[in-house]
């Protein structure tokens, strides 16, 4: 060995260790991060998925629907009245039912303090569809209802899932222009681009 | 019989399911939602959309449409006699000022230890409010308070006077573009005190002597509509006699000339061709007395006027050729020194014509089916308000009340009402925004904009049969999430409030002004006849609501009317303020786009381009093109404008091809100091007009002006549409058809 | 169903430049405030603008005016220019601007004769309050793409959902169906409703004006843009006394 000649630095076992660790950990992050984008770019998150967001007021479907047998349209009527979106209830809605049923604790107090109040409340958007595309309820619910010949309110659980069994709402469709496309050409509905974007 | 309004509209509305959709809703009051707040466009929900009558401020009967207790858009009432379905920019920027970032959400006053003017509010509860004013009022004294107003449709107009007259009859109504002379000609003339029906639609010639039906007081949409109708085969003829190519001026088939003030000259001129031709047969006609006319002749005249004496023989001939000529004015003609006389000498013509109460012609509108509710109207008083003015500068005013009317920004400097606003004791307001004078005031009371406020209104210009319009809230008060102490109210219901608190009486104490429209409904119900007839009150009130009003269309005035006028009207001389010398100029202000300025608030407005300048943002001085060559004045130099008095305003210079080389034309709306639309945009031309009145009524002369005009030397780009695309090569040989009438084959004129 | 096919007329004999078309559309149609920067920066946003021609000089003079939307031309010269066929001709024979293929080119709008395409340079702002006004039914545009007047496209989808929905028929000239534009104007200047129909007003108007005699004339009809905009020339039958 001439002197002065370059001496590859020794690396300590220590350093190699917690590079290896970190560098580890590091790509099984991106896989991670690459899969999550990847499923909700394409269609939904592949994890961190099972619950839907916490609401205002803590909202249960099962003992509507399943308890008292109401059906969906009861109380997301504008959807077949002719509305866009079947859309929640307003708080003067609910209070039809509750300024008697139920007692006077918990969530139930809450939307009466709400309805007392005079404001609306802040719910966290489920269903978001961006600006640009159009979605209305009434000409799908009429569609599916006469092709698989059921009632409408039975038409939501096919995009919605079964939300009765649902504790926190999330959505169950990707929600995503392949998937809206797929099905209006499986049925035979129009494809322009006018169909939903305007 | 229990029936909810949905059935109820299928039974009074009828017909396809194309009228239901459209058909105005009933009571909205329970579908009043407001959701979520929206942060993001998305955010928007689409709801179920309605459509909810209601009365425009112009008297224009509209549909709303709501969703989500949010309003999003104006269209006409298709039901609505005045308007038939169309509406006009001034009812869609209603939308702008029910969701206006400037609104004043809750009663306010000064706070302690700062100055008035200093803009520095405190929110206050409304019962606080109406106690402070009353407590004030009681150490002030009742009888030097005193009341100005704009002016009020409907029941709201009563309330308001009712309240006056018990605070000592000291109700001032004061407008920029008063009609008060136009109003008492058509009185002497037609011998009805309503605002006649124009029959424009069925005439077939239409001689209008500078009113600007397209930049009116009264619905622009109304007058559209029967514009519209005109120019239907068979087409009629349209002439303008104006100083200053207006909107409607340019929609005519000629526009003449005529030096400001001189229209009443004219129009005598005209009456003394056809009398003295023999030209015409009626009843007045034979009456009148030809020497009183002699003065008139065309030769006489034609220099005053500056029409040449051919022009108004022409007129004359074309007038005795018509089968349903009508003549109209007002505006421009009435807004001088002589300005009742001119009308009146105009409107004679009609008489002279005979076409009053006939079809084409002036077609008398019958009272109101309410005893006590005339139709509403422009009428101002500019003489009372100078001598409000006196008043409070000698102390014997001390607190005024002032409703929604910005009277800061309305009257000339030279009136000083800024000092004579700090002589005040107390100054309380009733307005939605912050204004030039709103501002100085000790107390602001806010108001329901037109969308959320209860009204009626009589149709200041009717079609012919009698008509009550209804305004409903269309929408929850915009603060009404501040609680029942806060927010804003309607006027009437402040009113009655306030004057419960004062401790004065009247028909009115301790009612909503609810309830008052449903006892004038009461009235219309048990008259059985018109649009609505039901068997019960709540069915009635509620179609009354959803059709927007009640109307009957055989309550038309069929018998023969018989004018009061049995001479022709003297026509006075002008007068003007002296200003001469090679740069003096008449000034002729004209409304616009955004009206008499009250709308300039809407950024929709103050962003539309003006129709004939393309000019937004900004207040332009028209100038005659090759005038402004010769005075070396360029588009965008800002000139310099003086009255007598010696004050001034800047504004852009626009040179353009369509003004006489003796007039300067301002538009209003710019100039106001308040408002973040509003502010720092243009310069106020009311500000420098002379104190001129009317000769016999005292209305503002808006039209007498004499100013001189200077180059500052400093030149903008003035915002404008035009010039933003290269104008195309165009074939002058293609651009409009020549159509062969009974007058294209007379070529003697060339 | 007969295919639709959209068309407009637009009587310049009757419009009176009242601008009601213009407010109606920005209202209808979520169309940014024009501010004053806008005027000074030639951005300026309107679909349908109504353009002042002067004719003549003082005391022979008068204003004329042409309200302007897109032709939704048969032969649209701004499609086949758009790289990414934001710009297509649907079978209703209305030129769509597809908001979210849109990558901002301005080809379109270069290509356009008639200069009725719009960019946004800016995104759009309102102020709170004022964005409860916003119309859910239109797309808020963001700032970079192109957009136009589309004959109130979201109505006319609308209305024929609700007629499937609900299983009426759609008269001619109904109100639900016709452009913000059309329902405003004062004058009845304008004119909306389906070329394909025989029956429609739209179509008897066509076939009265277009013939040589008539009133009828495209904008710039040379470019063979075919226009689906029909306008009406001006009746002047003013007798210039003063003329010698």
């Amino acid at each position: 060995m001439i002197p002065g000649d370059y001496r590859v630095p020794k690396i300590s076992k220590k350093f190699l260790i917690i590079s290896g660790i970190g560098g580890f950990i590091t790509t099984v992050l991106i896989i991670v991060v690459g899969i999550f984008v990847g499923s909700a770019w394409w269609t939904q998150p592949l994890f961190g998925f099972d619950e839907g967001p916490d609401q205002p007021i803590a909202f249960k479907h099962a003992p509507h629907v399943k308890q008292l047998g109401m059906k969906c349209t009861y109380c997301h009527r504008f959807g077949t009245e002719g509305a866009a979106a079947a859309a929640i209830p307003p708080v003067e809605f609910c209070m039809s039912c509750h300024r008697i049923v139920g007692d006077d604790k918990g969530e139930i107090a809450k939307i009466r303090d709400t309805y007392e109040g005079g404001k609306p409340i802040d719910w966290v958007r489920v269903h978001r569809l961006p600006d640009h595309a159009k979605f209305y309820h009434p000409p799908h619910i009429k569609k599916l209802s006469e092709k698989n010949n059921i009632e409408a309110s039975e038409v939501c659980s096919t995009c919605h899932g079964d939300v009765a069994s649902m504790t926190k709402v999330k959505q169950v469709s990707p929600m995503k222009m392949g998937w809206c496309v797929d099905c209006h050409k499986a049925n035979g509905a129009s494809t322009d681009c006018t169909t939903c974007h305007y | 019989m229990n029936i909810t309004r949905r059935e109820f509209l299928k039974l009074i509305g009828g017909g396809g399911a194309g009228a239901v959709i459209f058909s105005a809703c009933g009571v909205p009051e329970e579908e009043l939602y407001f959701q979520s707040p929206n942060k993001l466009p998305e955010d928007q929900v689409t709801g179920i959309d309605n459509w909810y009558a209601t009365l425009g401020s112009n008297g224009e009967g509209l549909a709303i449409r709501i969703m989500e207790g949010r309003a999003k858009k104006v269209e006409g009432n298709t039901d609505y006699p005045v308007n038939t379905g169309s509406h006009s920019i001034s009812s869609e920027a209603e939308l702008q000022m029910l969701y206006h970032p400037d609104r004043i959400q809750a009663p306010l006053v000064r706070k302690e230890g700062t100055n008035r003017g200093a803009e520095k509010w405190e929110e206050i509860s409304w019962t606080d409010a109406y106690k402070r004013i009353a407590s004030q009022l009681d150490r002030l004294g009742n009888s030097k308070a005193s009341i100005v107003s704009k002016p009020l449709r409907g029941r709201t107009g009563s309330v308001l006077s009712a309240f006056a007259s018990e605070m000592g009859n000291k109700e001032i109504i004061f407008t920029a573009f008063d009609d008060s002379n136009v109003l008492s000609a058509l009185q002497k003339i037609t011998g009805s005190s309503n605002m006649p029906k124009f029959d424009i639609a069925h005439s077939d010639l239409l001689l209008n002597f500078g009113m600007d039906m397209f930049n009116s007081n009264h619905s622009e949409a109304m007058f559209g509509r029967l514009y519209g109708q005109f120019r239907d085969a068979p087409r009629g003829t349209m002439y303008q006699i104006e100083s200053r190519l207006s909107l409607t001026a340019t929609n005519a088939d000629e526009w003449i000339y005529c030096k400001p003030g001189s229209q009443g000259l004219i129009a005598s001129s005209i009456a003394y061709v056809l009398i003295s031709k023999n030209m015409i047969k009626t009843d007045f006609a034979k009456k009148l007395n030809i020497q009183d006319l002699k003065q008139y002749s065309p030769k006489n005249v034609s220099t005053i006027t500056g029409m040449s004496e051919e022009k108004i023989e022409y007129l004359a001939q074309k007038l005795s050729e018509a089968k349903h000529p009508l003549i109209i004015g007002g505006d421009e003609a009435s807004a001088n020194s002589n300005g009742t006389s001119s009308v009146e000498a105009i409107y004679a013509l009609n008489v002279l014509m005979g076409n009053i109460n006939k079809e084409g012609g002036i077609i008398i509108n019958p009272d109101s089916p309410l005893d006590d509710l005339r139709g509403s109207r422009f009428e101002g008083n500019y003489k009372k308000t100078l001598d409000l003015v006196s008043n409070i500068k000698s102390g014997s005013v001390n607190s005024l009340f002032i409703n929604d009317i910005d009277l800061n920004y309305y009257l000339p400097t030279s009136l000083d009402f800024k000092s004579a606003l700090s002589k005040l004791e107390l100054i309380v307001s009733f307005n939605s925004f912050v204004d030039d004078t709103s501002k100085y005031a000790d107390i602001i009371l806010p108001l329901n904009t037109q969308f959320e406020s209860w009204g009626n209104d009589v149709p200041s210009i009717g079609p012919g049969y009698q008509v009550v319009g209804f305004q409903q809230p269309v929408v929850k008060s915009q603060f009404s999430h501040k609680g029942k102490y806060s927010g804003t109210k309607d006027l009437s219901d402040i009113i009655i409030e306030l004057s419960d608190e004062i401790g004065v009486k009247n028909k009115y104490s301790g009612k909503k002004i609810k309830d008052i429209l449903m006892e004038d409904a009461q009235v219309l119900w048990k008259l059985n006849r018109g649009s609505i007839t039901a068997a019960d009150f709540k069915s009635f009130w509620n179609g009354v609501l959803s059709r927007g009003g009640w109307w009957d269309i055989n309550s038309k005035v069929n018998n023969n009317v018989q004018s009061n006028i049995t001479n022709w009207p003297k026509v006075q001389t002008l007068k003007f303020s002296n200003v001469s010398g090679k740069d003096s100029f008449h000034l002729v202000p004209f409304r616009t786009k955004v009206g008499d300025g009250s709308f300039a608030k809407s950024p929709w407005l103050q962003g539309l381009t003006d129709p004939l300048t393309t000019i937004a943002w900004e207040t332009w001085v028209e100038i005659n093109y090759d005038l402004a060559k010769k005075m070396k004045i360029k588009e965008g130099d800002i000139i310099e404008i003086s009255n007598s008095n010696n004050e001034s305003i800047k504004a852009a210079a626009y040179p353009n091809p369509s003004v006489s080389p003796e007039v300067v034309t301002v538009p209003v709306g710019g100039g106001q100091e308040s408002g973040s639309y509003t502010k720092n945009v243009g310069s106020n031309v009311y500000s420098i007009l002379d104190v001129q009145l009317d000769d016999n009524i005292g209305t503002h002369a808006w039209a007498a002006t004499k100013v001189k005009i200077r180059n500052t030397g400093n030149n903008i780009a003035i915002p404008k549409f035009e010039g933003r695309f290269e104008e195309l090569k165009r074939d002058p040989h293609n651009h409009v058809i020549k159509i062969t009438t009974s007058d294209s084959d007379d070529s003697d004129h060339h | 169903m007969k295919q639709s096919k959209w068309g407009m007329v637009v009587d310049l004999d009757k419009c009176n430049g009242c601008q009601a078309c213009v407010v109606a559309c920005q209202s209808e149609n979520n169309i940014p405030l024009q501010k004053k920067s806008d005027y000074d920066e030639n951005r300026v946003i309107q679909w349908i603008r109504v353009e002042r021609y002067w004719e003549g000089s003082f005391p022979d003079v008068k204003a004329k005016f042409i309200p302007i939307m897109c032709q939704h031309c048969d032969e649209a010269p701004c499609e086949p220019v758009c790289p990414v066929y934001a710009s297509y001709h649907n079978n209703e024979g209305l030129n769509v601007q597809v908001y979210n293929r849109c990558i901002g080119t301005r080809f379109c709008a270069n290509n356009c004769p008639y200069q009725v395409r719009f960019f946004n340079f800016w995104e759009a702002e309102w102020p709170d309050s004022l964005k409860n006004q916003l119309n859910p039914d239109v797309t808020v545009r963001s700032r970079g793409i192109m957009e136009k007047c589309t004959f109130c496209v979201q109505k006319i989808r609308r209305t024929k959902r609700d007629a499937k929905v609900n299983g009426f028929e759609i008269e001619d000239g109904a109100r639900e169906i016709n452009p913000a534009c059309v329902n405003s104007c004062n004058t009845e200047a304008l004119i909306f409703g389906d070329m394909n129909n025989p029956e429609s007003k739209i179509s008897r108007i066509k076939a009265k004006e277009e013939k040589k005699d008539g009133r009828g004339y495209h904008l710039m009809e040379h470019y063979g843009t075919s226009p689906n905009v029909l306008y009406l020339k001006k009746v002047d039958n003013s007798k210039k006394s003063h003329s010698h």
